[in-house]
């Protein structure tokens, strides 16, 4: 009998997997929110997979340096993997709670030692490609060794548990008769493992480990990760424990124990959900003379997975080979899966329906991640691989890593290569994400391997350059909303990001401000420091103009000092019938005056200074009209032009005249008379001392007329007494 | 201590100088009126206070301006003349202390004060000079018109 609660999550691990099967995800837009843990840890994991690291059977089928080139890069790939994957848990806070490695570490290219009676094993031929121009594989290494660089990388991992899956090149021939290569090197692994965690630890006992195999979640143990303070790693295929425990033993494992077999070993639990291995090391299409030897181990194989799943747990298949088509077959070839089943051939589908019907079809098994293929397709990773089978429930629940190894690769460039690993976060209720995120609006992708001095533009670098000028601009929101962009771009590398990650987190940082929060100090934050640019340039073009045309201005009036001796130009007349002449001839006799009275008083010096001249005459206009034509040419009017040009830079004083008639007129007008300073009218004047442009002062009044003409004289005296007096001043 | 160097010629607005001017032309007015055989004293009044008005507003917009402070000072001694006469006068024809309405020690006080000031402000160089003799000539002359402090104790001597 189901519990209800139990029942509702079959019910949405059914409708998942149906939204997994039509390919159906949220659409991608930028992350917005902090990546935290999910809040409960219940039927949640996060893990990172890695696999096909191929360190020990690298270059395969390349040529001369080829071979350790690949070597060190595979070495390279597998470093990237352990430090990748430490910077996502500890700079980005990731939970992760496991790595899983699917298999091909190149074991077949590795020595096995001598155990009891029996003796060395090499496997014969591991690359039947080799050739004049194919040296690789690299050589052989001893098993002791290769378990001791392996356990050299996992122990620098902050995620402590680590479990494994054989792949077919860590089996000698992908003969399931070689399955104790693996076996002893899990063993050798764990030893090390072991040993260094010993060396580094003296005083904790050597039995003393952590207990992978617990739900310690379950338990309530919020921390159990954390406290997690060895690496241990585990077969999840249990090579170990069912080689030493069938009949009749494998004798090498057996050899390993001394002491009796281990138990057999329980699959792990992590957060309520259980992880289980499928060993298709030898799934491939053998020879016809091996394949009879492979078809009951691998029937053998399906039924242990099998028997394993309970109907009311949640469960994640780990394996190596895909059921799936292999990408890199030839065009002609056709289609078929990587698995070659016994009943491939019979049509019996006898294992096939069993692994689909009893295995991959049970909806309490949320997915099956698996390794194996090297096309260098990034598109094709972790989901998209419709084309390579016909099963609508095998696209939608094999998950595919890309290889750690250059394998097949070498020959494109960083960014065109697919070289990676997975970051997996699992909901129990059958809601898989396979991405660089966990929030559920993210889509699923890998993250590509991408050595630290990659200098290749890559995919992201664009955005990131726009993210990183909204930065430089202060515009946090956009740069967020940037990174955000690279972060949910599933073709990125993990270099670039990294990058966006980390810009992403200091932008979101500013947002959180309380001076971006507030509108005002934002603005000010934005555009205060502009504004304040642009009124300091105005202020110094201002200043400038002022530092520069004052003394400009005020060295021209000093230059040319006014001392009282100006041209009086010819009056305008501001009205009709103004006394224009009259105006400028009393102008120019209170000048005079002016100068009789200084000199009376005895100010001789001041009365010397005062002329005030009357423009050029009329005998001099006649002189000048009368220079004949030199060819066509009036030089009469040239010399007028450089007369006035000349007059015009000397002290002149412009004076206009105007009468403004009474109201009501006292006298009546006559048409003869055409003098209009009749009494009660207004008379007024104004007069402008000036030197060429530059004007010094100017002065307007205005009389009321009495009876006679006074008022006109007055005016006229009241301005020649402005106009010398301001020479002065 | 007066500005160095100053040029006592020198107005701070050219109103300033129109005023002065005016000023100037009102003096010579009264100068010309005064010449005649028989000088209208209406007229001369007139005149008088036409330029002690112009020199007076001259000398309290523009206090610096040292040329109508000066005639100022020359206006208000002229009127202490004037007064100082009138009363004469008066004790001529009524044999008694004559009273004028404006008292003529106020006006060479003032006029002193006036002549005192510009000594103080005109400075020391070639131009200020001859304004500097005139104006001390003036404040003695003005000073020496006033009458005399009279004794209120026996002078004691030792």
């Amino acid at each position: 009998m189901h519990h209800p609660a139990i029942r509702k999550f079959w019910h949405r691990a059914a409708i998942c997997t149906i939204l997994l099967a039509t390919g159906c995800t949220d659409k991608a837009t930028p992350a917005k929110e902090k990546f935290e843990p999910s809040p409960t840890r219940t039927r949640h994991v996060t893990f990172v997979q890695w696999t096909d690291p191929h360190v020990f059977d690298a270059g395969k089928g390349r040529h001369a340096e080829g071979v350790r080139e690949e070597e060190l890069d595979n070495w390279a790939a597998f470093h990237w993997a352990v430090i990748e994957t430490n910077r996502m848990a500890l700079v980005e806070h990731r939970d992760i709670n496991f790595v899983a490695i699917t298999g091909d570490f190149g074991l077949e290219n590795v020595n096995l030692p001598p155990r009891g009676a029996f003796a060395a094993e090499g496997c014969p031929n591991p690359n039947p490609d080799k050739g004049p121009q194919k040296e690789g594989p690299i050589n052989r290494i001893e098993l002791a060794e290769a378990a001791t660089r392996v356990a050299r990388e996992l122990d620098a991992l902050v995620v402590k548990r680590v479990y494994l899956v054989p792949g077919n090149n860590d089996l000698c021939n992908e003969n399931p008769k070689d399955l104790h290569r693996w076996a002893e090197f899990v063993f050798e692994l764990q030893t090390d493992l072991k040993n260094l965690y010993q060396a580094r630890h003296p005083n904790v006992p050597a039995n003393a480990q952590n207990n992978p195999n617990e739900d310690k979640a379950d338990k309530g143990k919020g921390k159990d990760d954390q406290e997690l303070d060895k690496v241990e790693v585990l077969d999840l295929t249990d090579s170990l424990g069912r080689l030493c425990n069938t009949k009749p033993p494998d004798p090498r494992v057996t050899a390993l124990f001394p002491n009796g077999c281990p138990p057999r070993q329980v699959a792990p639990v992590i957060n309520g959900i259980h992880l289980l291995g499928l060993n298709s090391a030898f799934f491939k299409k053998h020879a016809d003379s091996d394949q009879a030897a492979a078809d009951q181990p691998i029937s053998d194989e399906i039924d242990r997975v099998s028997r394993s799943l309970q109907s009311e747990s949640a469960y994640l298949l780990f394996t190596h080979i895909p059921d799936l088509s292999d990408p890199f077959r030839p065009p002609k070839v056709p289609s078929e899966s990587s698995w070659y089943l016994e009943d491939d051939t019979l049509k019996k589908n006898q294992v096939r329906e069993k692994w689909k019907n009893k295995i991959l079809g049970k909806p309490q098994v949320l997915g099956v991640f698996a390794g194996h293929f090297h096309i260098s397709d990034r598109t094709l990773y972790p989901h998209n691989f419709a084309k390579l089978t016909s099963d609508d429930t095998t696209a939608a629940k094999f998950w595919l890593a890309p290889p750690l190894a250059e394998k097949y690769q070498f020959r494109s460039p960083p960014d065109k290569t697919a070289r990676g690993m997975l970051l997996v976060s699992v909901n129990a209720d059958g809601d898989t994400r396979v991405s660089g995120e966990e929030s559920e609006i993210v889509q699923p992708s890998a993250l590509w391997y991408a050595t630290a001095d990659q200098k290749t533009a890559v995919t992201g670098d664009e955005k990131l350059a726009q993210a990183r000028a909204a930065e430089l601009d202060g515009e946090w929101e956009k740069a967020a909303t940037a990174y955000g962009t690279v972060l949910a771009d599933p073709t990125v590398d993990a270099r670039t990001r990294t990058t966006a990650y980390n810009g992403y987190w200091h932008a979101h940082k500013m947002t959180s401000k309380w001076w971006w929060e507030s509108r005002v100090a934002r603005w000010f934050y934005l555009d205060g420091l502009p504004v304040l640019y642009s009124v300091g340039i105005v202020a110094a073009i201002v200043l400038a103009f002022a530092l520069l045309v004052a003394p400009l201005y005020v060295g021209i009036r000093r230059k040319i000092p006014y001392r009282g001796r100006a041209l009086i130009s010819a009056t305008v007349q501001l009205t009709p019938n103004a006394p224009d002449k009259e105006f400028a001839a009393r102008l120019r006799a209170e000048g005079e005056e002016i100068k009789r009275l200084l000199t009376q008083e005895k100010e001789s010096w001041a009365a010397g200074h005062i002329t005030l001249l009357a423009p050029a005459s009329s005998s001099f206009d006649s002189l000048v009209s009368s220079i004949p034509k030199v060819e066509k040419v009036d030089v009469s009017a040239l010399v007028k032009f450089v007369v006035g040009l000349l007059q015009t830079f000397r002290w002149t004083a412009q004076t206009g005249v105007a009468v403004f008639p009474p109201d009501q007129p006292t006298v009546p007008s006559t048409p003869t008379s055409a003098d209009c300073v009749v009494p009660d009218a207004e008379v007024s004047a104004y007069a402008v001392l000036q030197w060429g442009w530059i004007v010094r002062n100017s002065w307007h009044r205005t009389l009321p007329v009495g009876k006679d003409r006074a008022a006109l004289r007055h005016l006229a005296r009241e301005l020649a007494e402005l106009i010398v007096g301001e020479g002065f001043v | 201590m007066g500005i160095l160097n100053r040029n006592v010629r020198k107005f701070t607005k050219a109103e300033s100088f129109r005023s002065f001017m005016e000023g100037v032309r009102a003096l010579h007015c009264y100068d010309n009126e005064a010449d005649l055989d028989e000088p209208d004293e209406d007229l001369l009044n007139k005149h008088l206070g036409k330029a002690e008005e112009f020199f007076r507003d001259c000398v309290e917009t523009y206090p610096n301006d040292l040329l109508p402070r000066y005639y100022y000072g020359i206006v208000l001694s002229t009127r202490g003349q004037v007064e100082q006469a009138r009363q004469l006068r008066s004790e001529l024809e009524q044999g008694q202390s004559g009273t004028s309405s404006v008292d003529p020690d106020s006006l060479f006080l003032r006029a002193a004060k006036h002549f005192e000031k510009i000594a103080g402000q005109v400075g020391r160089g070639k131009s200020g000079r001859d304004l500097l003799v005139y104006a001390q000539y003036n404040q003695a002359q003005a000073l020496a018109k006033t009458q005399p402090i009279p004794q209120t104790g026996p002078v004691k001597t030792s």
